[in-house]
């Protein structure tokens, strides 16, 4: 049998269907509890209802925010999905609403992408192909069946995934701010200095280099770690650990609790089982395999082809991917920036040329405003609002320019957005950003800046 | 084939690493500053002498409109005029920390409306209802504080004599004038009194929460909160100040680039230029704390201990904006319109400030701006 043939092979091995079960009833659980946190700390209103304007998703314009009522509707089927998919209820049913309601409310603002739920999203996908309600599960109950197992490519599917998130999360951090700088990770410890205990060790500065290389090697290596038996013990209780680490520090919601909860489904599928001091009955008493198609694996393939690419998408555009954010989404870039800046927006007259300021309080909340301030795309679609706004006004085809400035993991600001290019007459794409000048690694050797209004005035650098 | 990563190999790559990572600290020349202790400098070198100050002042402008009003002559409405001009100095100072007690007793609706009702105002002098603090409480909050007071006491011609004959010659609508002047001024100092006190760990409780004891919980979660809280204060009133009393009145703001002179407020007393430096020396205090301390005090000591020559570049550019303020000729109300270029230079030359503020300070410390509920990752 061939090395390929063999792989093929152990994947469709029958194996206990308990961990997958349990990845199920928490992952049910989490989503449940994301949706609550949502409606319950009014984020709803808050965050989609009252601004008037909503960051979009390249590609996905077309998702809008909907009626109070119906977003209302949205999360309260979010929640019933979520209980529906921990209890194993109508699985068939339940796991693809689940993955359709949650994404289409994440892809609804920008403003709040969040590298977890990206990862939802994913598992969501994936779980809707996995027979994850074979036991432990209302639908087992509602269907007896003496089958318990499921396939091994279901379990090695998702820890894979779970790989490619520490994989290019380590990735990342190899970039000398990290590494030489321990940066943002020095910055956000020494913020936290009053933290019970340990507090007083944050502000040291060994302590920050010393976490950013031990994020680094945790990042880079906890995945192998915990597919290799020998390791996988000792690598989970360093995820908890690690885990509970950056709940305590950080303001990162779920995201700790996700990955402790679900990292065991890298452990023996009957676990769950021998912890409960029960004996696994399997197997299938006809055949000790199932049967997926090989285009089935050649679909799973693809998938995780494109998953690798996405990470590694910033490679083929000539653009510091911290700064300019071309190829950021979705590439598993975590808690590697603190980045923030000051926009202001010019409006340029289409026939006497004149300049104005624009106010875009009216536009965004404080919130969006923020993000904006340092993000090129944002400034660029905060452009064509702005452009839009005016045309409705009668100024007809007026040119917008912005005085852009930030500053990234405690380097001195910049200029970032190049003030000579009208955005409103940008168009975004995947590829370069065009209108971002080029990051100076080392500002602190350049001309002072000056904001000056004017984008007729050469720029500094 | 699944990898085989051995436990050996891994404490020697970690142990490699954490030899690199202390090696690297020893490099960068940092200086560890206790947010807790900027906290309680902030409180106790800062805002309560700033209050304090404030109090005491509003107290004089009341006392010296009272002995006005007694025996109306060009020296003491002189006199009064001087006193709202340092009260308001005082106040305009306190708006970069505008957290707290002030924002709980609503103290700008008191003493500071952006906007004055002059024929409500009118209406009340000419009205019979009996004037008193009382009456200036019920009242909208567009007819009191500093604006109502300036509407009062300084003429709209600034000829003072005139003012006063005028006052002493109809005594059954200048009585009423001075006992408004009189019952504007008592009802703001009353609330500077309160919201001193308020800050006053004796007879207010605001300070021992704001600077919270192991045993309770403070008014921020963390000592990270209330920096944030302090930086963000700053940070949204710098905006105000570029926005409405330079951006606005020199028509950055207007397609034509019209300037607009009725935009500019205090035009009475002619303070628009002075309440722009008070407001930048207003940062410079909550930043560097006073002169007298001897040294950083204020959050500024946050900055200077990660980056002293950020920080040293910051006051520097904070200074050069206070400069192309003052050199705005003035009036601010006439300069919009015949010296537009000197508005605007003192515009850009804040602007520059706000950016090396808002992107370089914020990014250093970390924090988050505004109401920022939402996760992290």
């Amino acid at each position: 049998m061939t090395r390929l043939g063999h792989h093929y092979a152990s994947m469709n091995r029958r194996v206990p269907g308990y961990s997958l079960a349990l990845f199920r009833i928490c992952f049910g659980l989490v989503g449940f509890l994301s949706a609550a946190r949502v409606v319950l700390n009014g984020w709803v209103q808050t965050l989609y209802l009252e601004p008037s304007h909503h960051f979009k998703y390249l590609g996905f314009e077309w998702v809008s925010v909907p009626s109070a009522e119906v977003l209302y509707g949205m999360y309260a089927l979010l929640a019933l999905a979520s209980i529906a998919v921990a209890a194993g209820a109508f699985f068939r049913y339940a796991m693809p609403t689940f993955f359709l309601v949650f994404t289409y409310l994440e892809l609804m603002d920008q403003t709040y992408y969040l590298n977890h739920y990206y990862f939802i999203s994913l598992c969501a996908f994936l779980m809707c192909f996995m027979p994850m309600n074979k036991v432990w599960s209302v639908d087992a109950l509602r269907n007896p069946s003496e089958d318990t197992s499921v396939g091994q490519w279901s379990i090695e599917t998702l820890r894979v995934q779970f790989v490619m998130l520490y994989f290019f999360a380590g990735l990342a951090k190899l970039n000398p701010d990290w590494l030489l700088h321990a940066e943002p990770l020095r910055t956000w410890l020494l913020a936290r200095t009053e933290t019970p205990l340990i507090g007083p060790l944050l502000g040291a500065q060994w302590v920050a280099f010393a976490g950013s290389y031990a994020a680094c090697i945790f990042d880079l290596s906890i995945g192998f770690l915990l597919f290799s038996k020998r390791t996988r013990a000792v690598a989970y209780a360093t995820v908890i650990f690690f885990h509970l680490g950056t709940a305590l520090l950080f303001n990162i919601g779920l995201f700790p609790w996700v990955m402790i909860a679900l990292t065991p489904i890298f452990f023996a599928p009957d676990w769950p089982l021998k912890a409960l001091k029960k004996s696994s009955s399997l197997v299938n008493p006809i055949e000790d395999r199932i049967s997926i198609p090989r285009w089935g694996y050649g679909l799973l393939g693809l998938y995780f082809l494109i998953q690798i690419a996405l990470p590694l998408r910033h490679h083929t555009i000539d653009n510091d991917v911290l700064w300019s954010e071309d190829g950021y989404l979705f590439s598993w870039r975590v808690m590697l920036t603190e980045k923030t800046g000051v926009t202001d927006f010019y409006a340029a007259h289409p026939e006497t040329g004149k300049r104005w300021l624009l106010p875009t309080c009216d536009l965004l909340t404080p919130v969006q405003k923020r993000k904006m301030s340092s993000n090129p795309d944002f400034i660029v679609q905060t452009a064509h609002w702005l452009h839009e706004g005016l045309k409705a006004q009668g100024l007809g085809e007026a040119a917008i320019y912005a005085e852009s400035f930030a500053s990234l993991n405690g380097k001195l600001s910049q200029r970032m957005i190049d003030p000579r290019i009208d955005l409103a007459r940008v168009d975004r794409s995947w590829g370069k950003s065009h209108w971002v000048l080029p990051v100076d690694p080392t500002p602190e050797q350049s001309p002072i800046m000056s904001f000056n209004g004017d984008s007729t005035i050469a720029i500094a650098r | 084939m699944r990898p085989r990563p051995s436990l050996r190999s891994i404490f020697i790559l970690t142990s490699g690493a954490l030899i690199l990572s202390l090696g690297l600290s020893c490099a960068e020349d940092q200086t560890y500053v206790d947010r807790g202790e900027v906290l309680n400098d902030v409180a106790e070198l800062i805002v309560k002498p700033a209050y304090e100050a404030f109090e005491s002042d509003s107290t004089q402008l009341q006392a010296t409109i009272s002995a006005f009003c007694e025996s109306p002559d060009e020296t003491k409405l002189k006199t009064a005029q001087d006193a709202w001009r340092s009260a308001r100095q005082k106040w305009k100072m306190t708006e970069s920390f505008e957290v707290g007690p002030v924002l709980d007793l609503q103290t700008r609706n008191k003493v500071d409306k952006k906007a004055v009702l002059d024929n409500k105002l009118d209406g009340l002098v000419a009205g019979t209802a009996e004037i008193n603090a009382e009456l200036v409480g019920k009242n909208s909050s567009y007819t009191r504080g500093f604006l109502a007071l300036e509407y009062l006491i300084f003429p709209a011609d600034g000829n003072n004599a005139t003012h006063v004959a005028h006052l002493t010659a109809h005594p059954e609508t200048g009585d009423r004038a001075c006992l408004m002047a009189a019952a504007i001024a008592e009802y703001s100092a009353n609330a500077a009194t309160d919201v001193t006190n308020a800050w006053d760990a004796g007879s207010g409780d605001y300070l021992d929460i704001y600077l919270p004891q192991e045993d309770a919980e403070g008014v921020y979660a963390s000592d990270k909160d209330g920096i944030d809280a302090l930086f963000n204060c700053m940070l949204n009133h710098l905006a105000d100040v570029l926005e409405y009393r330079l951006a606005i009145p020199a028509g950055l703001l207007d397609s034509d680039g019209t300037p607009d002179p009725e935009k500019v407020s205090t035009k009475l007393s002619e303070h628009g230029i002075q309440d722009i430096l008070d407001n930048i020396d207003g940062i410079k205090l909550l930043l560097d704390g006073p002169e007298s301390a001897g040294g950083t005090v204020g959050i500024g000591a946050l900055i200077q201990g990660r980056k002293a020559s950020l920080y040293s570049k910051m006051l520097d550019e904070l200074e050069t904006a206070r400069a192309a303020v003052a050199a705005i000729p003035g009036p601010l109300s006439t300069a919009v319109v015949s010296n537009t270029d000197s508005v605007r230079s003192a515009y850009y030359a804040l602007k520059d400030f706000h950016v090396r503020i808002g992107s370089d300070g914020a990014t250093l410390l970390g924090i988050s701006l505004s109401v920022n509920e939402v996760d992290n990752d």
